[in-house]
Formats: C-alpha cells, sequence, structure tokens
C-alpha cells in the first residue's frame, strides 16, 4: 500500500495500520532529530512527539506533497523547538549557576570501560566540540545541512521540506559549509 | 586569530581557500585525479590546511556515527501504544475531544469579553465638574479665608 492508500485507511479507522507509516519513516525521522539534538535518548523522544504529532494532524494532510516531506516538516520544527527550549533552560542553568552555585553537568560523558579511558575522553571531548560547532549554525543553515547530511536528502527534495528554490539550498549548503570551515580553522589558529 | 593565509603551494597553482572549498569533495572521493593530486600536494606543503582538513575529517566522523546510531528498538510499541490510548480516548468520550477544543476557545472568549467590558467602562467615566452654589456669592469671597468645601456642590 502507498503512503496515501495507508492514510486513507487509517482516517476511515484503521488506527493499527499507522505502525506500517510508522516503520516506514521511523529512521529517517530519528536521524533527523538526532542531527539537531546529538543525544539519542533525546532523539528517540523527538521522535516520538513528531509521530504523535503527526498521527493528531494526519485529517489536515492534503496530498499535495509527499507524506515524507510532511513528515520531515514536522520533524524539522519539532527539532527546532526543541533546541531553542535548551538555549532557553540553558541560559537560565547558566543564571542559576552564577547566584546559586555550580550543579553537577548532566552533559558529562558516561564513564567508559574502554581500556583506554584516556583516548576515550580525548574523542568524547573532540565530539563535543564538533556538536558545538554544528549547533553554532544559523538555523535555516543547520536545517539545510542536517537534511543533506544525516538524511542524504538531494537539494530538490531539500527545497520541498523548506518550502524554498533548489538555488536557496545550494546557498544555504554553501554558507554552511563555509561557516563550519572557518570555525574549525579558528580551533586550529587557538591551538 | 584567522589564518586563512592565502598561501599558495608551491608546487600546484591551488591556494588555501580553493583548497579549503573542495575538502567535502576530496572527503568523498568526488574529485577529479588532476584536482585530487593537487589537493594532496597542497595539504602536504601547509599546515594550517592539513591541520583544518583533519578537524574536517573528524567533524565527518561524527556525522558519519550519529547516523549510524538505531533509535530504541521498543520506539515504534510505544508509540503505537500512545496512538492507541489516543484512540481509545476519542471513541469512549467524544465529549472530552469536544470538551479539547472548546475549552480554550471558551476562556478566550471569556478573556476577550472582559477586556472590552473594561475598555467600555474605562471610556464611559467621566469626571464630575464642581460649580460653585451661588454665583453672587462668588463676589463676597475672601481670597485670604479658606472657602468651606460645602461652598462648593456638585450640580
Amino acid at each position: 500500500m502507498t503512503d496515501f492508500e495507508l492514510i486513507r485507511e487509517i482516517l476511515a479507522g484503521n488506527v493499527s495500520l499507522f505502525r506500517q507509516l510508522l516503520e516506514r519513516h521511523q529512521t529517517q525521522v530519528f536521524r533527523t532529530c538526532l542531527g539537531f539534538v546529538h543525544r539519542k535518548e533525546d532523539a528517540d523522544d523527538l521522535t516520538q512527539e513528531v509521530f504523535i504529532q503527526a498521527y493528531q494532524s494526519l485529517h489536515s494532510f492534503k496530498g499535495d506533497a509527499e507524506f515524507s516531506t510532511w513528515l520531515y516538516r514536522i520533524a524539522v520544527n519539532r527539532s527546532l523547538n526543541h533546541v531553542r527550549d535548551q538555549q532557553k533552560r540553558s541560559i537560565f542553568d547558566r543564571l542559576e549557576s552564577f547566584f546559586v552555585g555550580e550543579k553537577s553537568d548532566r552533559s558529562l560523558p558516561v564513564p567508559s570501560t574502554d581500556p583506554n579511558p584516556e583516548q576515550q575522553l580525548l574523542l568524547n571531548e573532540e565530539q563535543q566540540m564538533i556538536t558545538k560547532l554544528l549547533n553554532k549554525l544559523p538555523e535555516k543553515q543547520r536545517v539545510a545541512f542536517v537534511l543533506s547530511k544525516y538524511d542524504d536528502m538531494s537539494q530538490r527534495e531539500i527545497a520541498a521540506v523548506l518550502q524554498t528554490t533548489e538555488g536557496a539550498v545550494e546557498a544555504l549548503l554553501q554558507r554552511a559549509k563555509k561557516t563550519l570551515r572557518k570555525e574549525l580553522s579558528a580551533i586550529y589558529g587557538k591551538k | 586569530m584567522s589564518i586563512f593565509v592565502s598561501n599558495q603551494s608551491k608546487a600546484t597553482n591551488m591556494d588555501c581557500t580553493t583548497c579549503q572549498q573542495h575538502f567535502e569533495d576530496y572527503f568523498n572521493g568526488t574529485l577529479s585525479e588532476a584536482a585530487h593530486r593537487e589537493m594532496e600536494t597542497h595539504l602536504s606543503t601547509c599546515p594550517s590546511c592539513a591541520q583544518t582538513y583533519l578537524l574536517w575529517q573528524k567533524l565527518e566522523q561524527v556525522v558519519f556515527e550519529e547516523k549510524s546510531t538505531s533509535s530504541n528498538p521498543y520506539l515504534a510499541t510505544r508509540i503505537m501504544a500512545q496512538i492507541e490510548r489516543l484512540s481509545q480516548a476519542e471513541k469512549t468520550d467524544p465529549v472530552v475531544a469536544k470538551q479539547m477544543i472548546f475549552k480554550p476557545v471558551t476562556v478566550a472568549l471569556i478573556v476577550g469579553v472582559a477586556i472590552s467590558l473594561g475598555v467600555l467602562i474605562g471610556n464611559s467615566y467621566r469626571p464630575m465638574k464642581l460649580y460653585p452654589a451661588h454665583t453672587e456669592e462668588m463676589l463676597y469671597l475672601n481670597d485670604g479665608a479658606i472657602e468651606p468645601i460645602a461652598f462648593y456642590e456638585a450640580k
């Protein structure tokens, strides 16, 4: 059954068929969310929220675009909202730690049982540095970068999700990569 | 400090800006043979581009590892369980579902009516004008003396 046929059946009352839609698109939605939040647990929660919202809004899906395009839009919007909430919380946490005192950092990596913990720690630090750089990208550039690198979407598909032109998507991707290269060069300059 | 120094490789004509623009293609192996050789030569002679490329490789590695991460194997079951609950809630009590829409609308209407009433009441307020009780008595006013408050009464 195609996505449209499944949706028709689900709206007719056959809710269990939603599982088929879910299994078809779960991996892509999860990857998109992970590209924004970089934590598996947060990505799982976000994926759940995306599909719940998709189910509740299924009656508003007009069919003028692919279901996957519509789903990606929900995933991107949810992820961006999550990221903005995290930023607000981190500002609040910084203020709180200024007045109250330092709390334990929840973002510290889990202690590794790897025989070479020093190397593991270095790898975690590098990973954190890279994810910080990705988080610093402006929103539109970040969305284009995530959809391109994490979901391997073509510029045409990204343009459909962002409801813009392919030229605009290309420009966003070029700027995103330029921003990243500039930040990486700056890191080298500081070392 | 920016280290975007325009340093042309001695062996080739490639500069740092061009080299860095092709990091992704070089990493993915999609450059032509000649371009690939130029990149290799430049990276072997330019320490700043070499280090930046190393960091770019790390970025690609992080993205690759995240892409390879799988979601929770029970995620689909969790989502379907929640959807079944939502679906059951709508079936057993459709009034509840309607209330979920009407409640916020009703609250919004009440707030709107209260604000409109407040504005109307505020606009209808007219401060009292005080007039002297008898205009003839004004001739006998002694500015040096304090007039009794009863001298002034509202019309």
